[in-house]
């Protein structure tokens, strides 16, 4: 690749914008606050997960991957999970990673692979794994400054309508929560200020790979994962959000592989 | 399916259940270590040696009513233990939380018996309306006339007690010229400057300018979760010298020192970390990174901070104790913080000393990471091996067990600012537990650096909330016996029952030059052809403060070589011919 081809695909591939994003947030976070529970555990999840992607598609694809999406699940494994051990960052990874070559529909995944991992190491490990649970910092300004940049990323990647549903959604299911459990409206809205929900916001909801096609589909899909995401805020599961993708993620691929099946009429899968 | 994708479903089906079995089945095989051979036994004591003390806690301003059950936790209680009669048995003094109830004062009768005394001895009623409640009490004889005065830290005013000698004790505050209202979680006597005068240094949590039972306005928590510095400052009280005498006055010095720090402080100990002659303070804070000030000659303090490492970690620090967990001569630091599963994942700190002020966290490879909602903890060797164990009490509050509060701290826990630092915000805490009936963890040690927690195993099966704790030996058997207090819930006395068979040594200082209590000494024990070294502390530990007793456990046929003493004073004293099972008293000469 020359630099006229590399720059050529960095300006028509979105993912790199993303993945910029996604690389400057961290410096900022990791520079500023530490971040990080360590750098090398960091490392850990990105190596695992590029060095999965390659060792899969050289596999099952026989190419060499383009390893901006490894390098985004990795990134995001290094930002979400907290632990105190080095192996949940290289076993979150490789199970991201790899639940796209194993579980798939219409070779398209259904999960996003960040999620997955994370969501795994949640429900297998939880003595020794947490989720983000950090600030950026208690600055509102520095807040509004990332979902600013955030939307003008996201904005480019025309996925707007996916994080505009979902916040709104989130927003008006707060308000329900808080008449029927009286727990104070900015109690239940504090999680829209966290980092946590800024990664999921900006990159796992809008991943392409596991997003529906069409806006309306979209649109749906977004009030689906705030519909479940207050339910299980409703039982009081502190993971909701990544519990929420990880069940509507597929839904929404399998509805959208029928719908296009009636369309097509077609039943089974090609 | 074609047979390069089915193996891999086959073998990704396998990872995923490998993650969840393999953990289970590591915790399952360690589980199954061979039980009941730790050479000690601890079994809880408190009622038949007379000790009837159950802790009560205060209400505060209505407005901050959703989380009482919070604050009331975070207001610690606290044991200390010393001779406050002169005769050579460790005695108890115990806070009570409840504005107008008493705290208690425990005499030893032999170690078979305790009398409570508190009334008597003028030291009981001291939790009046408008003058706060006892968080914390430590003792030491800070005007050398040879009794062990006490020092009562409060959410109010600072007390200072002077002990005459003859059972009762006179309130010194006004003339000592402390009383000031402070919202003090941890206090610790130390010699900082080596004058031979002990001074204070005081953990403040709140910020002063709040009354907690009459508040102006509900901004009164933490700023940030991680790195907050909105706290109370704290204070470093000099003691006066004058014509080279301690003239039993104090001077607040923490600006001129850099020590006024604001993080929320839970816990204060000080030692000679760097072997530099001078006491360094450790100064462990709630929702922020600790601070590690190292004494520069008594003149100034160097705070250190290396990144992600000490004094850059963004736990919940709430105690600090020192122990030569690996006979290195060199002084650890033990500071609990919160592990939750699913929430938060934090582990306990245990810095050992890399020596040249480096320090590394080894509390999760050596397996002193994980005791649930953390705070008192101490060092002693339990069973006499030769090596230092950890008790380390914990929970926070055991309230509904099926309901917790978890779930709404993780809520709020990347609030903004704005949201986070108004109590008026949080959700309500009702009945809900957190981390409520958690069992102390009794780490013992063995001696090839990895530490086992044999809590249940060794009888410390209580599920109370515990805060201070302090170790001591009551009934002079040669065996360190633990104190318990916990919030809400009864003192309990752990007496040690030891493998007789393991040998020990103690060693009871008193200064001449240095401060009478000796406080900052430091015995290094040879023996076996390996040492451990011990410092004799002015209560570190959060709210609790053991006896002034340096025990080395020496295991089966130990064959002594020598102690070496570092007074406080920094003259060096060499012991020899000792003898294992004895207890020495030692004078500065």
């Amino acid at each position: 690749m020359n630099a006229v081809t590399l720059i050529d695909s960095l300006r028509r591939d979105p993912r790199y914008l993303v993945a910029g994003f996604l690389t400057l947030i961290l410096i900022i976070g990791q520079v500023w606050l530490s971040f990080l529970e360590s750098f090398g555990q960091f490392a850990i999840a990105v190596a695992f997960s590029m060095a999965t992607e390659i060792v899969l598609s050289r596999i099952y694809c026989g190419a060499w991957p383009n390893p901006i999406s490894s390098y985004m699940t990795g990134v995001s494994i290094g930002i979400l999970v907290r632990s105190p051990a080095w192996w949940p960052y290289a076993v979150g990874s490789v199970l991201g990673i790899s639940q796209k070559y194993a579980i798939q529909l219409r070779e398209r995944h259904l999960f996003n692979p960040s999620n997955f991992g994370l969501c795994i190491l949640l429900v297998a490990v939880p003595e020794i794994v947490a989720a983000l649970s950090k600030q950026w910092t208690n600055m509102p300004g520095v807040m509004l400054f990332i979902f600013l940049l955030g939307f003008v990323v996201i904005g480019r990647l025309r996925k707007l309508d996916i994080v505009f549903t979902y916040v709104l959604g989130f927003i008006l299911l707060s308000l329900v929560r808080s008449t029927i459990t009286g727990v104070p409206i900015l109690a239940e809205l504090s999680p829209v200020s966290g980092p946590a929900f800024q990664l999921f916001i900006f990159f796992m909801i809008t991943d392409p790979r596991t997003t529906p096609s069409t806006r309306k589909g979209r649109m749906g899909y977004a009030v689906a994962i705030a519909a479940v995401e207050a339910l299980l805020r409703f039982w009081r599961n502190q993971n909701a959000p990544f519990f929420a993708l990880f069940v509507t993620s597929p839904i929404a691929m399998i509805w959208e592989w029928r719908r296009d099946c009636k369309t097509s009429g077609h039943t089974s899968d090609r | 399916m074609t047979r390069k994708r089915l193996i891999l479903v086959v073998l990704f089906s396998g990872f995923v259940l490998s993650v969840f079995a393999v953990p289970r089945v590591a915790s399952w095989i360690h589980q199954g270590d061979p039980g009941g051979e730790y050479g000690f036994h601890l079994e809880e004591s408190a009622h038949s040696l007379g000790i009837d003390f159950i802790h009560e806690t205060s209400s505060f301003d209505p407005k901050i009513k959703n989380i009482t059950p919070w604050i009331q936790g975070m207001h610690g209680v606290s044991v200390a233990v010393c001779d406050f009669n002169d005769d050579g048995w460790p005695d108890i003094y115990v806070t009570n939380g409840r504005v107008g109830s008493k705290n208690r004062l425990y005499i030893n009768r032999g170690g078979k018996l305790f009398e409570e005394v508190a009334e008597r001895a003028g030291v009981a009623d001291v939790n009046r309306p408008g003058t706060g409640i006892s968080t914390g009490a430590t003792c030491a004889d800070y005007d050398n006339d040879g009794h062990e005065d006490l020092l009562l830290y409060k959410w109010g005013n600072l007390e200072l007690f002077r002990n005459d000698g003859d059972g009762t004790f006179t309130r010194v505050t006004d003339k000592a010229g402390l009383g000031e209202w402070i919202y003090a979680s941890d206090a610790i006597w130390w010699d900082f400057n080596r004058d031979g005068c002990l001074d204070i240094y005081v953990g403040v949590y709140w910020r002063a300018e709040h009354n907690l039972w009459n508040l102006d306005t509900t901004r009164i928590m933490q700023d940030d979760f991680d790195r907050s510095r909105n706290g109370g400052r704290n204070k470093l009280y000099e003691q006066v010298k004058d014509k080279g005498r301690c003239t039993g006055t104090f001077k607040e010095v923490s600006q001129q020192y850099g020590l006024d720090d604001t993080g929320w402080t839970l816990a204060v100990g000080a030692a000679d970390l760097n072997s530099k002659g001078f006491p360094d303070l450790y100064v462990a804070n709630d929702y922020g990174p600790d601070s590690l000030f190292l004494n520069i000659d008594g003149s100034h303090f160097k705070k250190l901070i290396k990144r992600h490492g000490i004094g850059d970690d963004t736990k919940k620090g709430m105690n600090v104790a020192f122990g030569d967990f690996k006979n290195s001569g060199r002084l650890g630091i033990y500071v609990t913080n919160i592990t939750e599963p699913g929430y938060l994942v934090e582990g306990n700190m245990l810095w050992e000393n890399l020596g040249n002020g480096r320090f590394r966290d080894v509390a999760w490879s050596v397996g002193a990471a994980d005791c649930g909602w953390g705070w008192g903890a101490v060092f002693g060797d339990l069973n006499n091996d030769g090596y230092l164990d950890i008790y380390s009490a914990n929970g926070m509050v055991s309230a509904n067990p099926k309901t917790e509060y978890w779930y709404d701290l993780f809520t709020m826990s990347v609030g903004i600012n704005l949201i986070l630092e108004d109590a008026s915000t949080w959700p309500s805490m009702d009945s809900k537990s957190w981390s409520g009936y958690q069992r102390s963890c009794v780490f013992l040690n063995d001696g090839r650096g990895r530490f086992r927690d044999v809590a249940e195993k060794v009888g410390a099966t209580d599920l109370y909330d515990g805060r201070g704790v302090a170790l001591a030996d009551l009934d002079r058997d040669g065996t360190l016996d633990v104190i318990v207090a916990n919030i809400k819930g009864p003192l309990l006395v752990y007496l040690n029952r030891v493998d007789p068979s393991r040998k020990w040594i103690q060693f009871r200082l008193k200064g001449t030059k240095s401060n009478r209590s000796a406080i900052g000494a430091q015995v290094t024990l040879h023996w076996n052809n390996q040492m451990q070294v011990q410092v004799l502390d002015g209560g570190g530990g959060y709210s609790g403060h053991s006896e002034k007793l340096l025990h080395f456990g020496l295991g089966e046929n130990p064959k002594l070589d020598h102690a070496e003493i570092r007074w406080p004073s920094g003259k060096i004293q060499v012991l020899r011919q000792l003898e294992p099972n004895k207890s020495y008293v030692v004078e500065e000469p």
